[in-house]
């Protein structure tokens, strides 16, 4: 393909790249973040995949079929565990405004300075080679698509693409990475553009292998089908099976934890992070963006041992397969997606090693510098920026170097593989760190020093030796010609693959390093305090700015002259005068409280490194040794403090909780009051009625004497009647009113319904027998007798019944009455053929004087309203329900329940 | 014990940390091929695709639970 247009490509991708970012800048700025959500969070997760992903995958597969998927199926493992670990990652470094991987360490371990130096260089010695072949990825793919010299040979520095692309990654790292000082601030361009490349790559990979599977082959199972008839092909089928176990396990370990410890996933997945609540979506988005990038992996491979020539390496599968097939745009936008994949590392890993670099290397060395220790002077925040920006050239440097002299012809996946067992070597001091108080400096130096010494004779001395830098008799023979110190057997054959052999013995090392060095030796009371914050840090999360121990003199004015180095000095004062106004601080005060000395060290730590920070504060303030008790002490006291607060508000909580219930007492009190209103209220009227007319007729009988016998024979007669009604209503009244509030005891003894239904109807046989109404009683004759009142329960029987009397029918009347026992109660139902009850009616119709409320319709109904109330009465009273069931106009059924209680077994109540 | 999905997600975890490793990988460690797809491609892609679903259920519903509270 033209080289000019391949050229073109590649820097319009990077000047796209650019306009993101800026635009994400922009967009930031005006409060409107792209950043600001779990899709952008997982997306720039995937920075996990690199160049090795996308193409040097396939070549692995080539090899060793489905053995390269444990690197994206040791992430997805670790996943559901993100909630426990990865969160409290976050939320330590953003309380101690940690920058880097090796910031965390040296802040953990009492904000040692050398071991973040030592940290820092392993992980720039782990990380060169890997940044290196994403540059390889680019050379070699951009030489393969421009049919140039093939692996790079030795094209001059000055025509070579690749440096120039190094050049330009330089500067949109220095642009968009170093834009303020505070290191721990999100790079929300950066980000963007992270996430854009993840976008890139994952289109790319797909639309390659959509037109492998489907555009050279007819899917899936024609591809697999084809390479099952090649036996070199079909073995990659299965895992091999001598060592494949163990090595399939190591793997995914060693990939669940470079997944944290990579500097640049540490630098995405916890400094970027803008939201702890990201990382909940983002726990399956991730995975699920690896499961897509990897779908097409070995088809991919099979297909590149079944198409292509065979001395093509399989590392370039995917770009050759669309080379071969003429479909160059295809080829074009693959290699983008390659460019892409490399870029997006080759960033983040800059930036997360110049951080590093500067913060906990280069400054603390400054700073020890006799100019700045013993003259006083202070550095610089524009120091700062420049050493960042060397820093972030000479790993570009460093790496293009590696790239041009060393680029041995390993493969891909091996070279990064080497990194991830390098980074794992901070596995027991990261994890150890935030699990265990005890864990100690001493430790974690003995630790990771062990660790990277076994790593680098395992795994950099065999390399070192198959390219020719060291002699092969050391392989052969062992050091000093010692046969347990072979550098790949190891005090002896276990049968492991040269990864895992190395992994097994350095972390094995490393580990009882950890240890044993951390049981042995005591902590410093800093150190201490550190632990406490760190291994708690969900306990301490609130209190933190008053858990932090020191003690010492130190000046107001000193403190304020060391921040405005680094911070703008108006934005250092107001950031000071909040903290102080939080805090109740006096700034006015010449010596300054303890809390502003620890809180500017926290926020040049952000700036300069926990190390760092601590140099410079602890050049301007006079410390005093703490004792480990004052250490306890003071955390003890901030944990009462916040038990005390919980305990407050708990208080508060059931405050709150007993007012509400006070607020429905006193609605309920209300409300009965009112009802008992309306009682009285209809009392009187239902009393007045009666009275009316018994004065009427008195008057007109005492005002005419001559009045003829007839006439005063009927309006006694009505008299009569209506004084009866009067008496009626005010038994009923008195009765409800004793079983309403409790003083009618029932005097229960053995009740036998059917008998007492007999006697009930025989009381109505006159109402009957005057309207002409037929009446069925269908009683289980064999019944037990209950616990019950006789009277009382008659009463409800007749009640019943007279109101089914009087809504039954002039012509026609039927009642049945039926009664039997089912599930331990007794059940009767009052049936009668009359208009029945409206659906609305059937709760209140039980209520007291609900006819009486209901007069306009049922004025020429006699009875006072209170039957129903009184029958509801008895039956609960008796433990009973009652109710009615009704189709209008088909007559209405009256049920009540009552428990059957033998009245033997239960005399003690009785 | 921590809350409902600390829980649910260790279950995950140690589930599919069993499921995807040695030895239940070895049940489908053969040259065989169920529709097409080679058996052990199936068990790995299938495992990796059902964590992925759990894991998006367990975070849906922690997310409804707090909605619901």
């Amino acid at each position: 393909m033209n080289t000019a247009l391949v050229i073109g490509a590649s820097f319009g991708y990077l000047a796209l790249l650019f306009g993101i970012a800026w635009w994400a800048e922009r967009r930031g700025q005006n409060k409107r973040s792209l950043v600001a959500n779990p899709w952008t969070y997982a997306l720039s997760l995937a920075v996990y995949c690199t160049a090795w992903t996308y193409y040097g995958s396939v070549g692995r597969a080539a090899v060793s079929g489905i053995e390269f998927a444990a690197i994206y199926i040791g992430p997805t493992l670790l996943a559901p565990l993100w909630y426990i670990v990865l969160r409290k990652l976050i939320r330590i470094s953003k309380m101690q405004r940690i920058s880097s991987i090796a910031d965390l360490v040296s802040a953990r371990y009492g904000r040692s300075s050398w071991l973040g130096a030592l940290v820092t260089v392993f992980c720039i010695v782990g990380i060169i080679p890997y940044i290196s072949i994403q540059l390889k990825a680019v050379g070699t793919s951009f030489d393969l698509i421009t049919a140039g010299p093939l692996a790079m040979q030795a094209t001059p520095l000055l025509t070579d693409t690749t440096f120039y692309l190094t050049l330009g990654l330089a500067a949109f790292i220095i642009l968009f990475g170093t834009r303020t000082l505070d290191a721990t601030e999100r790079h929300e361009g950066l980000v963007t553009a992270i996430a854009f490349e993840s976008v890139v790559k994952l289109v790319a990979f797909l639309a390659v292998g959509l037109f492998v599977t489907y555009g050279l082959f007819n899917g899936f199972g024609d591809l697999f089908g084809r390479a099952a008839e090649v036996p070199e092909l079909e073995q990659l089928f299965t895992l091999s099976d001598e060592g494949g176990p163990v090595s399939w396990s190591a793997l995914i370990l060693l990939s669940m934890m470079a997944f944290l410890l990579l500097p640049r996933q540490f630098q995405v997945a916890v400094v970027e992070n803008l939201n702890e609540r990201h990382t909940q979506k983002a726990m399956w988005i991730f995975p699920l963006y690896l499961l897509l990038i990897n779908l097409f992996v070995l088809p991919i491979a099979f297909a590149g041992k079944l198409l292509l020539d065979g001395s093509v390496d399989a590392d370039t599968y995917v770009l050759s397969l669309p080379l071969a097939n003429g479909a160059n745009g295809l080829a074009l936008f693959t290699y983008l997606g390659g460019f892409s994949a490399a870029t997006g590392m080759i960033i983040v890993a800059t930036i997360a090693l110049s951080t590093m670099l500067s913060n906990n290397l280069l400054m603390p060395m400054l700073l020890s510098l006799p100019a700045y220790k013993e003259r006083g002077v202070q550095p610089k925040g524009g120091l700062l920026l420049a050493v960042r920006r060397a820093g972030i050239v000479l790993i570009l440097l460093l790496a293009y170097i590696y790239f041009r002299t060393v680029s041995s012809s390993a493969p891909l996946v091996s070279v990064g593989l080497v990194s991830f067992a390098a980074v794992a070597q901070f596995a027991p001091a990261v994890f150890g760190g935030i699990y265990w108080k005890r864990a100690n400096r001493q430790g974690a130096v003995i630790g990771i020093v062990l660790g990277f010494v076994v790593w680098t004779y395992t795994l950099v001395v065999p390399g070192l030796i198959r390219s020719g830098a060291l002699s092969p008799e050391l392989a052969e023979y062992g050091l000093f010609g010692i046969e347990a110190l072979k550098p790949q057997l190891l005090f002896g054959d276990l049968g492991l693959d040269p990864l895992t052999h190395s992994v097994f013995w350095s972390l094995l090392l490393n580990g009882a390093g950890f240890v044993l060095g951390s049981l042995s030796f005591v902590q410093s009371s800093k150190e201490r305090n550190q632990a406490e914050v760190f291994v708690d840090v969900f306990k301490y999360a609130k209190a933190y700015e008053s858990s932090i121990v020191w003690k010492g003199t130190a000046q107001t004015s000193e403190l304020r002259r060391l921040l405005a180095n680094f911070v703008e000095p108006a934005r250092a004062d107001r950031a000071l005068q909040q903290f102080a106004k939080r805090n109740n601080i006096d700034l006015a005060s010449e010596s300054a409280d303890p809390r502003l000395v620890t809180y500017v060290e926290r926020v040049l730590s952000g700036i300069i490194g926990a190390a760092s920070a601590r140099i410079m504060v602890s050049n301007v303030v006079k410390e005093e040794e703490i004792q480990l008790e004052e250490v306890f002490d003071i955390l003890r006291g901030s944990q009462q403090l916040m038990a005390l607060n919980k305990e407050l508000r708990r208080k508060s909580e059931e405050l709150d909780a007993l007012t509400q219930e006070l607020r429905r007492v006193n609605q309920d009190l209300l409300k009965s009051d009112e009802l008992k209103d309306e009682f009285l209220y209809t009392v009187t009227h239902e009393l007045r009625t009666p009275l009316t007319s018994i004065r009427a007729l008195s008057e007109i009988l005492h005002d005419t004497p001559d009045i003829d016998e007839g006439q005063r024979q009927q309006f006694l007669a009505t008299m009569v009647r209506e004084t009866e009604r009067l008496t009626r209503l005010i038994e009923q009244v008195l009765d409800l009113e004793k079983l309403e509030s409790g003083k009618q005891k029932l005097n229960e003894g053995s009740v036998l319904l059917p008998a007492l239904i007999d006697e009930a109807v025989d009381s109505v046989g006159q109402l009957l027998r005057d309207k002409g109404i037929s009446i069925q009683v269908d009683a289980q004759r064999n019944m037990r007798p209950i616990l019950g009142d006789a009277d009382r329960i008659e009463q409800v029987l007749i009640n019943l019944l007279s109101n089914a009397v009087k809504f039954c029918p002039e012509q026609g009347g039927h009642i049945t009455v039926s009664c039997y026992y089912v599930d331990n109660e007794v059940k009767v139902h009052v049936t009668d053929n009359g208009p029945g009850v409206e659906p609305a009616s059937r709760k209140l119709i039980f209520d007291k004087f609900f006819q009486a409320r209901q007069h306009h319709q049922r004025r020429n109904t006699s009875g006072s309203g209170l039957g129903l109330a009184i029958c509801r009465n008895i039956v609960v009273l008796h433990g009973g329900r009652i109710w009615v069931e009704s189709n209008t106009d088909q007559g209405a059924r009256f049920s009540f329940t009552l428990p059957a209680i033998s009245p033997t077994d239960n005399t003690s109540n009785a | 014990m921590k809350g409902l999905t600390t829980q649910r997600l260790i279950a995950l975890f140690g589930t599919f940390a069993l499921v995807l490793q040695y030895p239940l990988l070895r049940l489908s460690d053969k040259a065989e091929r169920v529709a097409g797809i080679p058996v052990l491609y199936l068990h790995v892609l299938l495992g990796w695709l059902l964590l992925i679903a759990l894991m998006a259920w367990v975070m849906h519903d922690k997310q409804r639970r707090e909605r619901s509270e």
